[in-house]
């Protein structure tokens, strides 16, 4: 053992896992969440922070954004995949000894090269390129599979100073071979060299599976956005049990982003009190608890985008998420009305004009009860 | 300079990490009455262990000097901070500017904050540096004006004269609102509980976004010593400094710091992020005049001789 054998042993208690969610397996990540923070593991928040990526059911339509953030994982890493529900507490057994193995291997994956990633967005786009193709400037990159020849961001080389190879021949100027970020003519603040591009999601914390929105930033204000949602999102019908969880997930995804960590974990022990089949009555009485405890919370709705937003009130849909979990605990065995969604042009519509932080909170607020499978592919 | 001074100076940083780790234990304990998970006091340990056993990461285009400077200086701002902090009879650096000193080290992690956001190349981190000179801009003058009052009040920059101006009463009692708005934004400038912007995870993390391994330890446990050293500077500057019953004056230092440090890691806990768009007005338009209130009426009481 001695003391090296100490601390693997110790950083194997503690192992952040990504997890992704593939197509319209909202329940399965949510599933896969619990049973990861029940073993005193965490969720990590970018791929820099994770230990193992979990997939969870078909990623297919997303396959090369899960190839590079797996990509940006730091040694020692583990990569998993799980179908459904049950297979869960096998997978994660399954981390450990991964893990183990993965840390007897060269730091050097073969794998790494100077990935674009979906998470890990680019700062900057060739600034000779004046109509430039979404689909080439998006962060993931290389969805049309050439991904080793299309180095748009700066991705992770992994200390393997070939990466940085990837690069040559490129008509770029910035440092790494990435092109400088570009000013606009309709900058707001005349700042040059401070427009960005970003692509959110689809593989997010806190971000509703399936969707992915790219943003323009000048400094962190977003002048345009662009969506595309990546799957249908047709889901089987879901039970009173795990509407519940899907709601109180959504809040505490909402308050995980306004920053209050404590608030929102007691969010997710309701979630999977539900899940693990409580009373119906204790839910409800703890979802009543909550809610007044946010409406006691005026720190919360002061900072809280309210009424400068288009006519969200993130605040407001909060509430009325928790009063819809108390109602649903009470009357869990009522006709299923279905959750209602939001179409993916509203999304793109509400985020402009507002900060990163503000559009992240109206984004959560929006997408609570689902995204619509408003047929936005190709949006071209 | 002698022999025990020089121990002393050595010391410092171990004694800061020390009390930053307890600060860390205590959070991590905080934290596991939401959190599933049993041995709560040493999950900083274990996690540093995770830490130090991972690769640290590099990114194509990343300013990776000023990405490390920005990363490891935190730590050593919070050195920086402690050595005019008199610990009992041992004064690290008695300097005659003592004051100036500290807040030219808190103006400093400006820069480090900027540069850790900035060197990573990355969208997210960038944003956290944008977010954490947004909120600076906020704090830094009513932290200035804060620092100002127990400094007219021993007409000293010299921290060694401000414990002493303090025999009577200590400056928390006469001077309230510095004392608040010192430790506010000493929580501020450590990017922690509500001023934790640009760490948010309404951008991925901000600027820990792409940081692995030793780098993340190291900021991670910056933020910290951060809160210890804020904390430490506070107690010759409010809290009478190593007075107190029973206990040798170094001890008490050391337990006011701590107490002090605990509270200020409590305050994550009851409150959300405040947004700096949101910060920004309430430190300009509510949190400068009042201390400039304070600093007036310490002025007065202070050359009317009543203290």
């Amino acid at each position: 053992m001695g003391v090296i054998g100490a601390m693997i042993d110790s950083a194997l208690s503690r192992v952040h896992v990504l997890p992704v969610e593939g197509a319209n397996v909202r329940l399965l990540r949510i599933h896969l969440e619990a049973a990861t923070v029940r073993r005193g593991w965490l969720i990590a928040s970018t791929p820099a922070d994770a230990d193992v990526l979990i997939v969870c059911g078909d990623v297919t339509a997303l396959q090369s954004e899960v190839d590079a953030v797996w990509a940006q994982l730091p040694w020692p890493s583990y990569r998993a995949s799980v179908e459904d529900a049950t297979q869960i507490d096998e997978c994660l057994d399954g981390v450990v000894s991964g893990l183990r193995i993965a840390r007897r291997l060269p730091r050097e994956r073969p794998s790494s090269s100077a990935e674009v990633s979906a998470i890990n967005c680019h700062a900057n786009r060739p600034q000779t390129d004046e109509h430039p193709d979404p689909m080439q400037m998006q962060d993931s990159g290389a969805r049309d599979g050439h991904r080793d020849h299309s180095q748009m961001g700066h991705g992770d080389d992994m200390d393997t100073p070939t990466g940085m190879d990837m690069d040559m021949g490129m008509a770029m100027s910035g440092p790494g071979g990435i092109a400088l970020a570009a000013g606009s003519e309709d900058d707001r603040d005349g700042l040059e060299m401070d427009e960005l591009h970003v692509c959110l999601g689809p593989i997010l914390a806190h971000w509703p599976g399936g969707l992915m929105l790219r943003l323009t930033l000048h400094g962190d204000l977003v002048t345009a956005a662009e969506p595309e949602v990546l799957w249908d999102g047709s889901c089987h019908a879901l039970t009173a049990r795990e509407r519940f969880a899907s709601l109180s997930h959504a809040a505490a995804d909402i308050l995980a982003l306004a920053g209050w960590p404590p608030i929102a974990d007691r969010l997710l022990r309701l979630r999977d009190a539900a899940l693990a089949g409580d009373d119906w009555t204790a839910l409800s009485d703890a979802s009543r608890r909550l809610g007044r405890r946010l409406r006691r919370a005026g720190m919360l709705a002061w900072t809280l985008p309210r009424s400068d937003t288009g006519g969200i009130d993130v605040y407001a849909a909060l509430l009325k998420l928790l009063i819809d979990l108390g109602e649903l605990a009470d009357h869990p065995h009522d006709g299923v009305s279905g959750l209602a969604s939001v179409s993916p042009d509203r999304l793109a519509d509400a985020v402009v004009g507002h900060d990163l932080s503000t559009a992240r909170l109206l984004i959560a607020a929006l997408t609570a009860r689902g995204v619509s499978a408003a047929a936005h592919k190709g949006h071209r | 300079m002698t022999i025990s001074s020089v121990v002393g100076l050595v010391m410092l940083p171990v004694a800061v990490m020390v009390l930053a780790l307890l600060a860390a234990m205590f959070n991590a304990v905080l934290e596991s009455r939401s959190r599933a998970g049993a041995l709560a006091l040493s999950v900083p340990l274990r996690e540093s262990a995770r830490l130090l056993g991972q690769q640290r990461r590099t990114i194509a285009g990343a300013d990776s000097v000023l990405w490390r400077i920005g990363g490891g200086g935190l730590v050593v701002a919070a050195f920086l901070q402690v050595i005019v902090v008199p610990i009992g009879g041992f004064i690290p650096a008695d300097l005659s500017v003592g004051v100036v000193w500290f807040n030219a080290v808190d103006v400093g992690l400006w820069a480090l904050w900027w540069l850790l956001g900035w060197g990573a190349n990355s969208v997210y981190s960038l944003v956290g540096g944008y977010r954490i000179l947004a909120q600076a801009l906020a704090y830094e003058l009513p932290l200035m004006f804060a620092l100002t009052a127990p400094v007219v009040a021993a007409s000293s920059l010299r921290l060694s004269d401000v414990v002493a101006a303090q025999h009577s009463l200590w400056f928390v009692v006469w001077m309230p609102v510095a004392t608040v708005v010192y430790l506010l934004s000493v929580v501020a400038f450590s990017s922690w509980g509500p001023f934790a912007t640009g760490f948010g995870a309404d951008a991925a993390s901000g600027v820990v976004a792409e940081l692995s391994g030793v780098d993340r330890l190291l900021v991670l446990a910056g933020r910290y010593a951060l809160l210890v050293s804020g904390a430490a500077f506070a107690v010759p500057m409010f809290f009478g400094g190593g007075a107190g019953p029973l206990l040798p004056d170094w001890s008490w230092v050391i337990v006011k710091t701590l107490m002090l440090t605990a509270g200020m890691v409590w305050l994550r806990r009851v409150m959300p992020i405040l947004r700096p768009q949101r910060l920004a007005e309430v430190g300009w338009v509510v949190l400068i005049p009042l201390t400039i209130v304070q600093v007036l009426v310490v002025s007065l009481i202070a050359s009317s001789g009543a203290i």
